[in-house]
């Protein structure tokens, strides 16, 4: 745990470091674009003292993001280290609330440092929940963190990773080879990209309507316990009298 | 006889008018959800599901709709994690209910069991839906209170796109059982 601390610390002094060298550089080259790869390699990341095999190499030949795409990128990447400085279980109930976030920022290189340090986690209901908010990406960026994550040393990953990378690709691979084949020569469809970054519009209250409100602001917020249905719960939701 | 071979072919002839086609979208789905225990404290959290979408077609109308959820979890008693399915058949979808046509789309999904009405917004792609986003739903199902725990799902999100190797002109009981199998070769065990 106190080891944990120091290693969080660390990493916020050197996080800070580098977001205020590239306001730096931003403000001098703001219409730059930036088309240099982005490569991290996992032995060099200050947040795990375990040993990382993964390492993500992404070109990203869009421009850099605006000041303020920045600034949600930045605090969406803050939401995700403080979440991970706690302990479990409120660490994955406070991480899934900030990954939700994840679907339509900018992926900078600080934000999959943190991205790659929740699949090192190797925590189940963590991972999933990335692969699937990068599911609702349509960019390289995304579609790389999915590629790299098929080389992952954990089955359950490489399983999950192999399933986002088919979602995303509408159709089934016969392997992560095949998944890994598909990755290089992906390109983004402009209107899917149009689709899943655009917010939603407000509900069409005429034609939607809630059939019952329940109390879900005034629960207690007890997160000892993970939501996740299992299969007791679920004939429980099938013996329950519908309508 | 003679009249026996005549019906069939009629039949056929019949049949062979009506065009009937499945699309499947693969994608996630997200949920938040508020779990009651009687005497305990409630829980609030979020779950994700990998989620598989199938519509069957007749002539452009939507006939039938289905829902699989798959999902993996840490079991308590074991601490394997382990994969599960499940089929929704009640699932219905109107995608259509307030389209606008043109290159959007929106409509509303119900989920059977939790009565969750989910609108989406889709792109058309050559005439049909390519893909959708599902945007947080504020409809809500508390489970009986005689469960112990009940469920409450506050909002449900997601996306997903079309999926070739799931559609088709077959029937949604075909692709039922290939969307199975496929889940199956995955180490999936279908919830009964």
């Amino acid at each position: 745990m106190k080891q944990r601390l120091i290693f969080v610390a660390g990493f916020f002094i050197i996080f800070a470091t580098g977001l205020y060298i590239g306001e730096m550089r931003a403000n001098r080259n703001s219409s730059e674009p930036n088309t240099a790869p982005n490569s991290a390699s996992n032995n060099e990341s200050p947040l795990s003292s375990e040993k990382q095999s993964l390492s993500i190499s992404v070109t990203d030949t869009s421009q850099s993001p605006s000041s303020f795409e920045s600034q949600s990128s930045r605090r969406v990447t803050m939401d995700l280290l403080q979440a991970w400085g706690k302990p479990k279980p409120v660490r994955t109930a406070e991480l899934l609330s900030a990954l939700e976030e994840v679907t339509t920022v900018p992926l900078t290189k600080e934000l999959l440092a943190v991205m790659r340090q929740i699949l090192d986690g190797r925590e189940i209901d963590e991972v999933d929940y990335l692969l699937s908010v990068l599911e609702q990406r349509e960019e390289k960026a995304s579609v790389a963190f999915l590629a790299d994550a098929l080389d992952h040393p954990q089955q359950d990953i490489r399983d999950r990773a192999l399933m986002a990378c088919e979602a995303v690709a509408g159709t089934i691979f016969s392997d992560s080879d095949a998944a890994k084949t598909w990755a290089q020569s992906w390109e983004p469809n402009p209107a899917v990209t149009e689709l899943f970054s655009a917010k939603p519009a407000a509900p069409e209250t005429s034609t939607i309507s809630p059939t019952q409100v329940g109390p879900a602001g005034s629960a207690l917020r007890n997160q000892a316990d993970s939501a996740k249905l299992t299969p007791a719960h679920e004939k429980q939701q099938k013996e329950t009298p519908e309508k | 006889m003679k009249f026996q071979i005549l019906l069939t072919v009629f039949l056929g002839l019949l049949a062979s008018q009506v065009s009937a086609e499945v699309r499947t979208f693969l994608g996630s789905s997200r949920w938040d959800t508020t779990m009651y225990r009687t005497n305990i404290n409630t829980s609030v959290a979020k779950t994700s599901y990998t989620t598989f979408y199938l519509v069957e077609y007749v002539n452009g109308e939507v006939v039938d709709q289905m829902k699989i959820d798959a999902w993996s979890y840490k079991n308590p008693a074991t601490r394997v994690t382990e994969r599960v399915f499940l089929v929704d058949n009640d699932f219905g979808i109107e995608y259509a209910y307030f389209g606008n046509g043109g290159t959007t789309v929106a409509g509303g999904m119900q989920f059977g069991g939790i009565e969750a009405v989910s609108p989406f917004r889709g792109t058309l792609s050559f005439g049909d839906l390519g893909a959708f986003v599902l945007n947080p739903i504020s409809d809500y199902y508390p489970f009986s209170s005689n469960n112990n725990p009940s469920l409450d799902v506050t909002a449900i999100t997601g996306s997903a796109r079309l999926n070739t190797a799931f559609s088709g002109v077959q029937s949604i009981a075909f692709y039922e059982q290939q969307v199975k199998s496929y889940l199956n070769s995955r180490g999936y065990l279908e919830v009964q």
